[in-house]
């Protein structure tokens, strides 16, 4: 499974912005390393074409040359110089040939000086023979040959110049771009800096703030545990004096009392039982709240009965078991289910024998813990509504309570890690439904 | 030892309590005289004999405490602490009768020595169906530790 990035997008983009770039540099540096060895390679290429073109001209001059010397001094020497001249001209202008051959204007150029340098050695190598010093010359032929090297000699010359140039100025480019890259790349790597300073600055300054909040969340759960401890003591002792004294009105002097008394002295120990029921229950559900709830595995056989034994009320309960293992707080699960069965007791119509069925259901290490009733069923607009504190959708009259049991079913189980959740139609009675993880199984 | 009926020693602040704490001893016809102090240095002062707490006839060790938590001065807590350490009185069963359900109050009292915790019920009847079970529990059926000596 992928973990998300703990980088906010920004800086995750400035970091791959940064690693392409960083790729393309180097790319691009062994590219431009790569062309400019070729241009440096055709540089000396040109140079070396033009070296033996050079060598060729010398080539022909010494060869005449040597063959005036015999012929004016009969030296044998001078003739052999000739030969090796005319031998070493021929390897030069081959090596030339095959070095032009990418280019077809030089190739045919050289071509017509191969028959010109043939036919000027042809004219040397005759005068040899007949040993006629006048016959050498052949201002024509040299003419000719001297004028088309010096015409090749042009062409490589324009040609160094264009493949230096163009050279130099692929250099400049590539090395214009890197700059440009480097700098990018830079200013990229300067930018991500600044920003994850900033997203650290800004996390530091959150987790000094969470700190602050969790400080002042610590002392406000002090004070409402302060508070609750007052509620708790403090607050019921006025009650007990009201039930305590309102009853001993009614009996030690009941002689006194006619029946508007009874009735009075009655509605005040009515008031006061009230009164004590809704501190009791908001207490369970400010406790629900804090207390710690170590999970283990619970038998929700057990719980059930449990639950059943403290609630007994007069419903059928019907247990489609056995209901298996749950996650949970032994005590925190017996009061969830007590306050369910209560609660699936309470509503049915009038006449009507309650009735309650408890069945589990297991799903991916879960277990479903499904409190069906024949009551008189909730409005889908109502269903969440039940779950809230002290919300009550029937008159006190009809159903009395406080209207906090089924909030403290749901904030349980949320402590507990499990979730809570009703199915009804009005009428038709209702499905609530608790869930946690499945206990351990194995005996 | 006296064949008199056994002292029970309520200690609590709240008059309403006391009054209706006594009606409940009447009408369970729980005959153990009801000696009551309201606060805790005077239960300290009751239970150790000083002052005007030192004539045993008048003001008998009780057989029985009934202590309240939440006291002006000391707090029951500290009573009880106190009592515990108290050589020759320091066996004198005590029962938490107070109105906190709170966990940390239940689990400290037992903590300290506390014999049995109760919580007041709000209603006059439930207070006395608890005043008779007392009586009949700790009166009747309970095997009473000797407090002269130890």
């Amino acid at each position: 499974m992928a973990r998300p990035s703990p980088l906010p997008p920004r800086i995750r983009i400035g970091f791959g912005l940064a690693l392409v770039l960083v790729v393309g540099i180097v790319s691009l540096t062994i590219y431009t390393t790569r062309a400019s060895i070729v241009d440096r390679d055709w540089v000396s290429h040109t140079r070396q074409v033009m070296i033996d073109l050079q060598a060729t001209l010398a080539g022909l001059n010494q060869a005449k040359a040597d063959a005036s010397a015999f012929l004016l001094t009969g030296d044998s020497a001078a003739k052999t110089w000739y030969s090796e001249d005319v031998a070493r001209t021929r390897l030069d202008f081959d090596a030339l040939r095959d070095a032009t051959r990418d280019n077809p204007a030089q190739t045919a150029r050289l071509d017509s000086l191969a028959i010109v340098l043939s036919a000027r050695f042809a004219v040397l190598n005759r005068a040899i023979v007949r040993r006629d010093l006048k016959g050498a010359e052949s201002a024509v032929l040299a003419g000719v040959a001297r004028g088309m090297i010096a015409s090749a000699y042009a062409v490589e010359d324009s040609l160094l110049r264009i493949r230096a140039s163009r050279s130099e100025a692929s250099r400049t480019t590539s090395l214009f771009v890197l700059g440009t890259l480097v700098v990018l790349v830079l200013g990229l790597l300067v930018a991500v800096y600044l920003l994850t300073a900033r997203d650290i600055r800004g996390r530091q300054a959150l987790e000094r703030e969470l700190e602050r909040r969790a400080a002042d969340l610590e002392a406000a759960l002090a004070e409402l545990e302060s508070f609750s401890y007052t509620v708790s003591h403090d607050l019921r002792a006025p009650l007990r004096a009201m039930d305590g004294f309102s009853r001993a009105l009614l009996e030690d002097y009941a002689g006194q009392l006619d029946a508007t008394g009874v009735d009075y002295a009655r509605r005040i120990v009515a008031a006061a039982a009230r009164m004590d029921g809704l501190i009791q229950d908001l207490l369970a559900y400010s406790r629900a709240g804090r207390d710690e709830f170590t999970l283990s595995s619970v038998s929700l056989d057990d719980a059930l009965a449990e639950a059943a034994r403290q609630v007994g009320s007069g419903a059928e309960l019907v247990v489609a078991g056995p209901l298996g293992m749950a996650l949970a707080h032994p005590r925190a699960l017996v009061q969830v289910l007590a306050n369910l069965l209560s609660n699936a007791a309470k509503f049915v119509a009038p006449g009507t024998p309650p009735r309650v069925t408890v069945s589990a259901e297991r799903r991916d290490g879960k277990v479903r813990l499904w409190v069906e009733d024949n009551g008189i069923g909730i409005a889908p607009e109502h269903r969440e509504r039940v779950f809230r504190v002290f919300e009550r959708l029937h008159g006190q009259e009809a159903y009395p309570g406080t209207g906090i049991g089924l909030a403290i079913v749901r904030r349980v189980m949320g402590r507990m890690g499990g979730t809570t959740g009703v199915e009804s139609a009005p009428g038709s009675g209702s499905r609530f439904w608790i869930e946690c993880q499945e206990g351990d199984t194995s005996p | 030892m006296s064949i008199a009926p056994r002292a029970i020693l309520l200690v609590e602040d709240d008059e309403n309590d006391v009054l209706l704490i006594q009606r409940a001893f009447r009408n369970a016809k729980l005959a153990n005289p009801l000696h009551v102090v309201r606060d805790g240095d005077s239960a300290v002062a009751y239970l150790s004999g000083a002052g005007e707490y030192a004539d045993r006839t008048a003001h008998p060790l009780p057989e029985l405490m009934l202590l309240d938590l939440k006291l002006p001065r000391k707090s029951g807590l500290e009573v009880l602490a106190w009592l515990r350490q108290e050589s020759g009185i320091k066996r004198v069963p005590v029962v938490v009768l107070t109105s906190s359900r709170e966990r940390r109050d239940v689990d400290k009292a037992y903590e300290l020595g506390a014999n049995s915790y109760l919580v007041k019920p709000v209603e006059f009847e439930s207070l006395l169906e608890m005043v008779k079970t007392l009586g009949v529990y700790w009166m009747i059926f309970n095997e009473k530790p000797d407090l002269e000596t130890g």
